[in-house]
């Protein structure tokens, strides 16, 4: 089979299996054919399949894919995350009546975030960015009926869509200058089309003021925030950043540094204040993103990628984590239960949930011997260095990222120590539940996937063989800068684990100690008033669309209605003028001469006698005017 | 292929006339005809396209036109005057061909859509089949007289089918309807007399818009581009010109001449609005781009961005105006006003990507549209009710209906691999590519994705997602799926809507050498 042809049955086969299992309502052959196209992907790396394809879209126009090695590594995360979350829904949906219609979605977004990683021209990537935006849409709304999923569902596919604006208005200015295939693409950008595309990336990869988006998404199920809202669609934007980083403009590279670092920042802060279990991670993710956003920012592009494929990893182990968790109180109670207030002790309960939990959680808090230490602190370091040559104020970046590192540990131990730890706090209703193969599998699975030795046998090494494999060239790091930021990422996951210890230990009272602190951080609370920020925009547009109607009725069908009337009464005046001025003199004459007429008539009926008389009478007038005159 | 465009476009009034002698209580056999009628012309116009040309280039336009047909129809003496030479001149160039396709494509599904109308049945069809004919012959006339009179006749039988088939309020549509697209025409009709006292065919004057085209002016007429007469200050070329906007702009329809088109699809009934959505606004576009920015070039560059300004404001204005309707017709109504937008910023781009888009989003929007009126459709047949907020959750109640509006809406929202989107993206790189237009242009037309977007989902949440709820009981009963008719008519719109999205060259190489040589008509006056 040739490199090509594979490439098409990885990027088909996704939809193609979610298509058949609609129409057959039988799961095994979304899976088979997921399956299959991992293990195609992994082949296709194998044979060194790459390659670039190039086909005539419009006449005259060339669009190209392109199969490289980050496309590939990409692809088979993107598979392989895909292919555990569908195994996992197996159990999660299983007694959903829509769950056909679940798996053909899951297909489309599959193929589209494959499709995404293969474009190489940037409208074919834009068709792949809308693609993933309108399944997240289908997914996010997959529960339709639910009180409030329908207006998240439409937030999150709006605020995408006014990013993807920027993103297409950027990009095709760059069409203008050059090829648009990013494999031949020549820089630099102009800050304009660089300002733009930055902002489209933002938008996906929920970054301030866009990220509020990511928050609402999670009202979906929970195996689809754990592959599209966390592990690939949101990465989109850090990845086209990844791919466009080396043109964008330098200033630009700046503003996209620190919206990442303040984006990472309120994130974390934010996550820390969450009750939610889901918005807890989906704000994490959002702090993660920011991350990578300063990795591109900062010229790390490497690290950021790094970054993007351990996240995916701990992320979507996290989630189906979190979905592992409300699965089994939706199973045991009966009821949706999301807040961490009323979990607790399930550390015996749910044991392999647990553990990878525990795993995962540690990755994302940055402990040494996790994924999540390593690719981190190769973003940490990489913002010092960069810093060290850009001056004094740009320590902000690596400052910020260093706290934001402590406020990473802290919720994340906050929120292992309120769902795993303590005494119970809700009421077990129905028969127990125990966690079963299809659920634990995918956490074992992701669980080892964020361990150390996955990436580097040496622990504390912030690159990867994903840097030799993808020919990156290592920059020269002074070796003060690696060890102070070892050992001061290392110290600040220390203090944010010992921090959540200290307030959330098991038999703390939750409820007594903590809500005052909460209520001095209502703003963090409320995801800094994100979403409420949108619902006002929305407002006042929609405020804009109702006065456009009023224009439209009052003013300019009214002037169309105006000239119509205006036309009637212009008519009607010239009718009246037609009858009284010119049609009215004529009509006199005749009136006076049928009167004259009918007068003289008058005089034809009488008796021969008056006739001859009154002849007689006219003859002498005649003849006298004749005569005398 | 001798005389087949003439079968397509006179065979409908053959068929008319011989309804007239069809007792009228047998109202299938109408029904059946008109299908059969509009069946052939579209098995005809398949036929053409088969066997039309694509490379065919040429150094003017008169060699552009294939499957020509040209006679002397009416030539009469005027003393004086001169004579007035009418030809009967018919012809498709690589946009008029698609076009004349896809209007037998519409008019077919418009009477799968009049299957139930059994009311005054033979009146109906007997005006469907005159409409038709006129479509058609607005599209494939190459003599300007033909093309007025075709332009014209459609309004007749749109006055009548909106005026007595249409809704409660019809008789106050369809004569506003008719009042503006007539005056519309009288600019068009002043046009035209300018045109034929100025272009020459050998040594007498002419209608035929190759001629007019090709720019053979008598030197020192009025129309001249040489002239230097000016009237109220302005050159008569820019006034034809302006006149010409004003006149397709009603038809397209442009802001702010855009009123007629809420009020006559509100009122009309499904398959009307159908064609009129489908088609008639098409005949606007197809006349700017064939007559105002054909025939006027040196014009068109200098008022281009008058013209992008007019799209610019058509999209955002329209799209708002679709936001902020609680009646699911009005607002694709108004949807269709915003996406015509596109189609005006598309010209005035003046490149060959924008004018391809232009082309496109016209083909495309005759697709969406009629579609997405058939859906508005289905929910007022059943219940008598369009207002967006009598009803909810239809998504469950009704999955397939939601299907396809799905599919619709996502087209009208310019969703990539549907064909909205190869449009809307067409029209936006010839924005940002031409060198008439300011970057803002561009910029400002590309947020209309947004808003139509804002208007699309914002319908789909009220009226799909949610609890299922009707207003009235009474409509309980009738709340059932799609019939099998109604998907008849979805599936192959369906089917032509993604094979344009992920395959446009199937439209566009028909365009491509008509749009290659008529840009570089533009060249000689681009600065």
């Amino acid at each position: 089979m040739g490199a090509e042809m594979m490439i098409l049955f990885i990027f088909t086969l996704p939809i193609i299996g979610g298509l058949i299992t609609y129409w057959t309502k039988q799961p095994t052959f979304s899976i088979v054919s997921i399956g299959i196209s991992l293990l195609l992907s992994l082949g296709a790396i194998i044979i060194k399949g790459y390659t670039s394809i190039s086909f005539e879209w419009l006449p005259g126009y060339f669009i190209g894919v392109h199969y490289d090695k980050v496309a590939a590594i990409l692809i088979v995360l993107v598979l392989l995350i895909s292919l555990l979350v569908h195994f996992f829904s197996l159990e999660y949906v299983k007694e959903d009546s829509g769950k056909n219609r679940y798996f053909a979605k899951l297909g489309l977004f599959t193929s589209s975030m494959v499709g995404l990683l293969l474009a190489d021209h940037l409208i074919l990537l834009f068709v792949f960015w809308e693609l993933v935006g309108l399944s997240s849409y289908l997914l996010i709304g997959f529960w339709y009926k639910k009180e409030g999923v329908p207006n998240s569902a439409r937030l999150a596919f709006m605020v995408n869509r006014v990013a993807d604006v920027a993103l297409l208005a950027g990009i095709l200015i760059l069409n203008q200058a050059g090829s648009l295939n990013l494999s031949e693409m020549e820089g630099p950008i102009l800050l304009l089309p660089s300002l733009l595309i930055a902002i489209g990336a933002f938008g996906k990869s929920a970054q301030f003021p866009f990220s509020g988006w990511l928050t609402k998404a999670m009202v979906g199920p929970t195996p689809v925030s754990a592959l599209i809202h966390a592990a690939t669609m949101v990465a989109a934007g850090v990845y086209l950043l990844f791919r466009v980083a080396p043109f964008l403009d330098r200033e630009v590279l700046t503003f996209v540094a620190l919206v990442g670092t303040f984006t990472a920042f309120y994130g974390g802060l934010s996550a820390l204040f969450q009750h939610d279990i889901k918005k807890v991670l989906a704000y994490s993710t959002i702090s993660q993103l920011g991350y990578m956003v300063i990795g591109i920012g900062v010229g790390a592009a490497d690290a950021a990628l790094f970054h993007l494929v351990t996240h995916a990893f701990f992320k979507a182990g996290l989630f189906l984590g979190a979905g592992s968790v409300i699965h089994y109180l939706h199973q045991s109670s009966g009821k949706d239960g999301q807040d961490m207030r009323f979990m607790g002790g399930l550390k015996n309960k749910l044991p392999w949930t647990f553990r990878s939990f525990l795993i995962c959680g540690s990755a994302l808090a940055g402990v040494p011997l996790f994924s999540g230490f390593m690719s981190k602190e190769g973003i940490l370091i990489a913002g010092w260095q960069w810093a060290e040559q850009m001056g004094t104020w740009a320590y902000l970046v690596p400052d910020i990222a260093l706290i934001t590192a402590m406020i990473t540990a802290l919720y994340v131990g906050r929120m292992l120590l309120l769902v795993f730890y303590g005494k119970s706090r809700f009421e077990i209703k129905l028969t127990p539940f125990k966690e079963n193969g299809f659920v634990t599998a995918p956490l074992i699975i992701l669980a080892l996937g964020s361990m150390w030795f996955v990436f580097d046998v040496n622990p504390f090494e912030h690159h990867s063989w994903l840097d030799a494999f993808l020919n990156f060239e290592i920059a020269e790091t002074p070796a003060w800068i690696e060890r102070m930021g070892m050992l001061l990422s290392v110290l600040m996951a220390g203090v944010g684990l010992v921090l959540a210890y200290s307030f959330f230990k098991p038999g703390s009272n939750y409820n007594r100690n903590y809500p005052v602190l909460e209520s001095r951080f209502k703003v963090a609370e409320n995801g800094f008033y994100m979403v409420q920020l949108y619902q006002v925009i929305a407002t006042g547009f929609h405020s804009l669309a109702v006065l456009a109607l009023q224009l439209d009725r009052k003013i300019v069908d009214r002037v169309v209605h105006f000239a119509g009337i205006g036309t009637v009464v212009v008519s009607k005046v010239i009718s009246l003028i037609d009858r009284f001025l010119v049609d009215g003199p004529i009509n006199l004459f005749g009136y006076l001469s049928s009167f004259l007429g009918r007068r003289f008539a008058g005089l034809s009926g009488r008796d021969l006698q008056t006739q001859l008389s009154w002849l007689l009478v006219f003859v002498i007038l005649i003849l006298s005017w004749i005569l005398f005159f | 292929m001798e005389n087949t465009l003439s079968y397509i476009f006179l065979f409908p009034l053959l068929v008319a006339f011989g309804m007239l002698f069809i007792p009228a209580d047998r109202w299938r056999l109408f029904r059946q005809l008109s299908f059969a009628t509009v069946a052939i012309q579209l098995v005809l116009s398949i036929v053409l396209m088969v066997n039309f040309d694509q490379s065919l280039t040429s150094t003017n336009w008169n060699g552009l036109f294939q499957f020509t047909e040209q006679t002397d129809w009416i030539s009469m003496s005027l003393g004086s005057i001169g004579n007035i030479k009418i030809q009967y001149f018919i012809g498709v160039d690589g946009i008029s061909m698609p076009l004349v396709g896809l209007s037998t494509f519409v008019l077919l599904i418009g009477v799968i859509s009049s299957w139930n109308i059994q009311e005054k049945a033979k009146g109906y069809f007997i005006l469907y089949l005159v409409l038709s004919s006129s479509i058609i012959g607005c599209f494939i006339a190459l003599d300007f007289f033909l093309f007025y009179l075709c332009f014209e006749f459609m309004l007749l039988p749109m006055f009548f089918l909106i005026g007595i088939w249409g809704g409660k309020n019809r008789s106050y549509a369809s004569i506003k309807f008719f009042l503006y697209t007539l005056l519309g025409s009288l600019f068009i009709l002043v046009v035209m007399i300018g045109l034929y006292l100025s272009v020459m065919d050998g040594d007498s004057n002419t209608f035929s818009l190759v001629q007019m085209l090709d720019g053979n002016y008598r030197s020192g007429s009025v129309l001249d581009p040489g002239s230097s007469e000016l009237i109220f200050g302005y050159s008569a070329r820019v006034l034809a010109f302006i006149f010409l906007i004003i006149g397709f702009g009603i038809k397209l329809p442009a802001v702010p001449v855009h009123t007629w088109l809420p009020d006559a699809h509100v009122e009309a009934p499904t398959p009307i609005s159908v064609v009129l959505a489908g088609l008639l606004l098409k005949v606007g576009a197809f006349g700017l781009l064939r007559i105002a920015f054909g025939i006027f070039p040196d014009i068109a560059v200098e008022y281009a961005g008058f013209v992008a300004i007019i799209g610019v404001l058509s999209i955002i204005y329209g799209g708002l105006n679709a936001l902020a309707q609680r009646d699911l017709k009005r607002m694709v109504a108004y949807s269709s006003v915003s996406h015509m937008g596109f189609v005006l910023v598309g010209l005035a781009s003046i490149t060959a990507i924008g004018f391809s888009g232009s082309f496109f989003h016209m083909v495309s929007h005759g697709l969406i549209s009629p579609a997405l009126f058939l859906i508005a459709g289905v929910i007022y047949d059943r219940t008598g009710n369009r207002q967006m907020e009598n009803f909810s959750g239809l998504a469950g109640k009704m999955p397939v209906y939601t299907f396809f509006m799905a599919i619709f809406f996502f087209a009208g929202l310019g969703l990539p691999g549907l064909s909205g989107f190869v449009g809307e993206l067409m029209v936006l790189m010839g924005a940002f590519g031409s060198s008439q237009l300011s970057l803002w242009i561009g910029i400002i037309a590309t947020t209309g994705i947004a808003i139509s977007a804002a208007y699309f989902l914002w319908t789909i949440q009220r009226m799909f997602y949610g609890k299922y709820f009707v207003r009235e009981s009474g409509w309980e009963q009738n709340m059932i799926d799609l019939t099998i008719r109604e998907k008849l008519m979805l599936i192959p719109l369906t089917i032509l809507v993604t094979l344009l999205g992920v395959f446009p060259r199937l439209l566009l190489d028909y365009s491509n050498e008509t749009i290659t040589f008529f840009i570089d008509q533009f060249s000689r006056f681009q600065p």
